[in-house]
């Protein structure tokens, strides 16, 4: 993928990001990195990527890429798009549409590009769940069938992802007329058909506490590449040719990654571990090591429940002897935050900073249904933390709570 | 002449007679916040629900909703016509003694696909007890992926129990299994690490 392309899709994502109401986060990474590169061993490299992800209830987009300078051995470019939205079936039945488009290209690695389209079927709700999906797509590799399975459960702050995938790859060549206009006997029809099937099994444990994220994940690999040829000539040349073969093959991968904020907008991550070749994107295996300074960019990138670290968004009420009601909005890394609703004339109105991450407002509030939405930091409006989110006549998304 | 004057004097009289009231009863937060023309016909549309014994607070809140949203005028005066329609439906289903917070959860209901019939059935459940919260669970696990006559089915039977507000809430957080869809959100499918960096995608709130 070229520099510009990357460049036009982070900006077609920025475009839709900032048309619509959602959570939009950037993040850069610029760090080093001791990884494999084929043939020629181990490398050091530097890398600068870049992420924009936007989130609206159940819509999330992301796009990221990468850009390596090899030194001596050049420079690479890899980037990618994911699109996922959730629409509900029926009760604790969900339905996701997927699709992906990946390339990489430059330095000592031959340039590749997939893209696939699928859907999920989840079952569960807030706590466990599993889903079974599948996906189908294409690239420079052949035509590719994905199924995949995982169960998966939050305990807290942990999540525990058990997952099994199945990627079927398949690469068809057929050259009729090799050499139709010379006497040389040649073989006239080559056929290949080779059918590479690989089996993916993992479990993902993932930390999130305030500021920190450790995700630490092991799997096994299982892959079998099936090549069946024909290949017909001149009848003084022997006739048909044909043959066929099997190779097996399994590995190991593992990895451990952490990432801490030090403060709202910057923060530490490493990762390190071993991982499987993939052959889809031309990138071999092998044992890396990596190092980076993370910053979060952009005026919704900071503070809210997208926030990594700040996972424990949450709003309370209380009425007050009084009569006044009490809002209780925990936003930690949150340097002002503002609410709007049908109770303040739909005004914005700053909330006043109280310990430990904890905003306050007090105001006069009637008993009933009341709609609002929040701000951090003067980002994008979106529903507060534990309300009913519906969308508004206005098309935006509103939050809907009921104060006693 | 005189019969000129006098048709004249009649006509000012009509129009001074029709436009008095419109002027003097102008809500302030509407002139402020609209434009001349949506002022005024949003304060019809509140004028109208006053007539009708309909709580006006509400759709001030929808104009002033909208303007604070950037919508334009149609959007804003279609808005406060439609909650306008709604809480007249609402009014009919659960009889003139609705208080003005059940009319309004009966309006977001009704929006979320409640049918009028089951308010009237609510009502007549619930005859001495607030229906603020039996409405709004209703609305809540309509929004959650759940059939209105399935959803209608759940909220019927505890309110046949003679069941509490609590009860109410309870049966929502266990038929939609999360105050938030979004919160609800599985983790993503992850990919064994490849040359890129294994997983620099935020966590899902």
């Amino acid at each position: 993928m070229r520099p510009i392309s990357a460049c036009a899709l982070l900006s077609l994502l920025a475009g839709i990001a900032g048309s619509a109401q959602g959570q939009v986060t950037a993040l850069v990474d610029i760090g080093v990195r001791d990884a494999p590169v084929g043939a020629l061993g181990t490398r050091s490299l530097w890398a600068v990527a870049p992420s924009l992800h936007y989130d609206r209830a159940n819509l999330r987009l992301d796009a990221d890429g990468e850009y390596r300078d090899y030194g001596r051995l050049g420079r690479g470019l890899s980037g990618g798009l994911d699109g996922s939205y959730f629409v509900p079936i029926a009760g604790a039945v969900r339905g996701e549409a997927v699709a992906t488009l990946r390339g990489a290209g430059g330095g000592p690695n031959s340039s590749a590009g997939l893209w696939n389209a699928g859907a999920r079927l989840h079952l569960g709700g807030r706590a466990s769940g599993l889903w079974l999906g599948s996906q189908a797509g294409g690239g420079t590799e052949g035509q590719s069938l994905q199924w995949e399975a995982a169960a998966w459960r939050r305990l807290g702050n942990l999540t525990l992802q058990l997952q099994g995938s199945q990627l079927t790859l398949v690469d068809r060549v057929l050259r009729d007329g090799v050499a139709p206009d010379t006497l040389t006997p040649r073989p006239d029809t080559l056929y290949r058909d080779q059918a590479r099937v690989t089996t993916d099994l993992a479990a993902w444990l993932q930390w999130t506490p305030p500021r920190t994220r450790l995700a630490l994940a092991v799997g096994r690999r299982y892959g079998i590449t099936e090549v069946a040829g024909l290949i017909s000539g001149a009848p003084q040349d022997g006739g048909l040719g044909q043959g066929a073969g099997q190779r097996a093959t399994t590995s190991t991968w593992w990895l451990v990654e952490a990432t801490y904020w030090l403060a709202p907008r910057w923060g530490l991550t490493g990762s390190a571990g071993q991982r499987p070749p993939d052959s889809q994107l031309h990138s071999p295996g092998g044992r890396f090591l990596q190092l980076a300074i993370r910053t979060a960019l952009g005026r919704g990138s900071r503070a809210g429940h997208a926030v990594p670290g700040d996972q424990r968004s949450e709003l309370r009420t209380r009425r007050l002897a009084g009569g006044a009601v009490e809002l209780l909005l925990l936003a930690r890394d949150a340097s002002r935050v503002e609410l709007r609703g049908d109770f303040t004339d739909w005004r914005a109105v700053e909330l006043e900073r109280r310990g430990g991450g904890v905003w306050r407002l007090r105001q006069a509030i009637a008993a009933g249904m009341h709609t609002l939405t929040v701000r951090y930091d003067g980002g994008p409006w979106v529903p507060p933390p534990a309300t009913r989110v519906t969308t508004d006549e206005f098309g935006q998304e509103t939050g809907v709570l009921v104060i006693e | 002449m005189p019969t000129d004057r006098s048709f004249h004097l009649r006509r000012l009289w009509l129009l001074a007679t029709l436009a008095a009231p419109a002027l003097s009863a102008q809500e302030p937060r509407l002139a402020a916040r609209l434009s001349p023309g949506t002022a005024l016909e949003v304060q019809h549309l509140v004028d109208s629900a006053t007539r009708a014994a309909l709580p006006a607070e509400p759709l001030i809140q929808k104009a002033l909703e909208g303007e604070s949203k950037g919508a334009d005028s149609a959007r804003i005066v279609g808005a406060v016509e439609a909650l306008l329609q709604r809480l007249r439906i609402a009014r009919r289903s659960l009889g003139s003694g609705a208080t003005e917070p059940e009319l309004v959860a009966a309006a977001a209901a009704l929006r979320a696909g409640a049918s009028p019939v089951t308010l009237g059935a609510l009502r007549s459940l619930r005859p001495d007890q607030s229906l603020v919260v039996p409405l709004s669970v209703l609305a809540d696990i309509i929004a959650a992926g759940v059939t209105p006559e399935q959803a209608w089915s759940s909220v019927r039977d505890m309110a046949n129990t003679g069941a509490g507000d609590a009860a109410f809430l309870a049966l929502r957080d266990r038929l939609t299994n999360t105050p938030r869809a979004a919160d609800a959100l599985p983790p993503e499918a992850r990919r064994p690490p490849t040359e890129a960096p294994p997983a620099s995608r935020p966590v899902r709130p």
